[in-house]
């Protein structure tokens, strides 16, 4: 018996269990080549420059952390995972998933959006699940037909319509998401087929809005992003707060074609090989090589303080050299971390994960935090510390 | 077309059976396929080849659901396709890492082939994952029966993809004392 058979036989698995994945959220069948092609930028995605997504800001610059003080042969990783938080543990995004506005289904994208992209108050929408009525909100420059936000509990959470209308050219797509106003695309990497090359910071992405709003006219070719694979291009990192994405892509091939899971399926559209390699040669023109970067970045490390709006996480544990390791401060006004010291008692001594997409302050504030676990710290494989 | 009428069509002889199919699960199969073996041109191919086998096997064959019945054939013919590509060294992508993370299940014993019945090992299998707890079988089935990748099945299940690895190295923890339990082979 080897791998290959073990692989094999997961062909047995019953019927009734493949369809219970199947149930939960359908949605992952119809985003079919377009999420792999967005599992490519998640990996392997650039966090550079100012990030688009609603991060605290930060009046200093931020600090640079050497990743060669790590030890190679220590790791952390991430403990507990199916914890039930009480209701009042949650934090807006994670307590409603999904919203009903004048007959229509929307479900949450789980960004946090600004007051100051919103258009007007469209009026009130009811909460699945929940007897209650929350304010949904029309967003500058975005039809809310495709995405509202909505007001819960004074944060302003993006939310996108379930079965949106699909768009037959491009133009539709263009304007209806208002990209010319809402997205910005500042780093990509090269791709060829399923495999990403080098990644760049460009200052061509007005360039590349401009030239995709003449291509109006170019036909939607696939709405499960089957044209995406196996092509020659490049692949921005779309970003954006008024859209409530994170990291998405959006692909452009030299055969002509643009491909983006911005709207959560895979659309693409023939824009032609002119505008195509426009866009291609003009971006390379003005481009500059950048660093490889997680999806999200983390540190870990063990908790030395416990304070009055903050604890402090060192992570000399993790280093060759025990001098070198660094102590960070993280904020516990986000519930997030706040209920792993209120709820769930994490105490000094324990090991901790933080995952954020903020960045990191010169005095080691973590800011923009995601999540944040109990953490295993493992040495040559062997589980050392918790 | 639901799936009872399109099983109906291939019954029947029907020459739109496979025209049905493919209107009603060609993104579906063609995502299986291209998770296994990473390469459109191939998934397409694996994909017109389980219709055709579909054509070839019903009837006599009655499988409860079409879908899933073309699931395991796209999924078979992709992972056949994955190690004549992967022999010519075309790269490894989501599926080598998958097999790499079953290896971990088999890694630290010898295997006890007389018993590594190939019958037995997909009872064991199937047994197992109805034992898992509800999201953890979500989770090691769409890694292992679907090839998703963890970016995805963190998207999914709006978890990180440190606690997707978790979860899957829990799993396969369990899985690996099951099969030294079971003989499979020596821990």
């Amino acid at each position: 018996m080897d791998k290959n058979d073990l692989y094999r036989s997961m062909q047995d698995i019953d019927d009734e269990v493949l369809q219970e994945c199947e149930k939960k959220n359908k949605p992952w069948i119809k985003r079919a080549a377009v999420a792999a092609c967005a599992a490519l930028v998640i990996i392997s995605a650039v966090i550079v420059v100012p990030m688009l997504t609603k991060a605290p800001e930060t009046p200093e610059q931020p600090a640079v952390i050497d990743k060669d003080r790590y030890d190679k042969n220590k790791t952390a990783f991430a403990g507990e995972i199916a914890i039930e938080w009480p209701q009042e543990y949650l934090t807006p995004v994670e307590k409603y998933s999904g919203v009903s506005f004048n007959g229509v289904q929307y479900r949450s994208r789980a960004n946090e959006i600004s007051i100051d992209l919103l258009e007007k108050k469209l009026g009130q929408c009811d909460v699945s699940g929940f007897d209650k009525k929350f304010d949904a909100w029309a967003i500058k420059n975005v039809d809310s037909g495709l995405l509202l936000a909505v007001n819960i509990d004074g944060t302003y959470v993006v939310f996108m319509n379930n079965d949106p209308v699909i768009p037959t050219k491009f133009k539709e797509f263009y304007d209806g998401y208002g990209l010319s106003q809402t997205l910005k695309l500042e780093t990509y990497c090269d791709k060829d087929g399923y495999s990403t090359g080098n990644w760049f910071k460009t200052d061509a992405g007005q360039y590349v809005i401009d030239v995709l709003a003449t291509c109006g006219g170019a036909p939607l070719v696939s709405s499960d992003g089957a044209y995406f694979s196996g092509k020659k291009g490049i692949t921005f990192t779309a970003t954006s707060e008024a859209l409530g994405i994170y990291k998405r892509s959006l692909t452009v091939t030299e055969d002509g074609y643009l491909c983006t899971n911005i709207a959560e399926y895979g659309y693409t559209f023939e824009i032609g090989k002119d505008k195509a390699n426009d866009i291609i040669s003009y971006v390379k023109a003005h481009s500059e090589k950048a660093e490889y970067e997680p999806y999200y970045n983390t540190v870990a490390g063990i908790i030395t303080e416990i304070g009055d709006g903050y604890i402090l996480v060192d992570d000399s544990v993790l280093c060759k050299d025990e001098k070198d390791g660094i102590v960070f401060r993280i904020p516990t006004d986000s519930l997030i971390v706040r209920r792993w010291i209120e709820y769930y008692h994490l105490k000094t001594g324990d090991a901790v994960m933080i995952e954020y997409k903020g960045n990191i302050s010169k005095d080691y504030t973590v800011n923009g935090i995601v999540s944040m676990n109990e953490a295993g710290i493992f040495e040559d494989g062997i589980y050392v510390e918790e | 077309m639901d799936d009872g009428k399109i099983k109906e069509l291939f019954k029947k002889r029907d020459a739109d059976a496979i025209k049905a199919a493919e209107a009603a699960y060609g993104a579906y199969c063609r995502r299986i396929a291209e998770n296994v073996c990473r390469d459109s041109r191939d998934a397409e191919e694996c994909v017109n080849d389980a219709y055709f086998a579909v054509w070839n096997s019903i009837p006599p064959k009655d499988p409860s659901s079409l879908k899933l019945y073309l699931a395991r054939i796209v999924r078979n013919l992709a992972f056949n396709r994955y190690n004549e590509s992967h022999a010519e060294k075309r790269g490894g992508g989501e599926t080598a890492l998958v097999l790499d993370e079953l290896a971990e299940c088999l890694q630290s014993g010898e295997s006890v082939e007389d018993m590594a019945d190939r019958r037995q090992l997909g009872e064991l299998i199937r047994n197992f994952v109805k034992e898992l707890p509800k999201k953890e079988r979500q989770i090691f089935v769409l890694r292992y029966f679907y090839t998703e990748s963890l970016a995805d099945l963190a998207k999914r299940f709006s978890m990180t993809e440190n606690n997707v690895s978790v979860t899957l190295h829990r799993s396969r923890k369990k899985l690996k004392e099951l099969l030294i339990k079971e003989g499979f082979y020596n821990g």
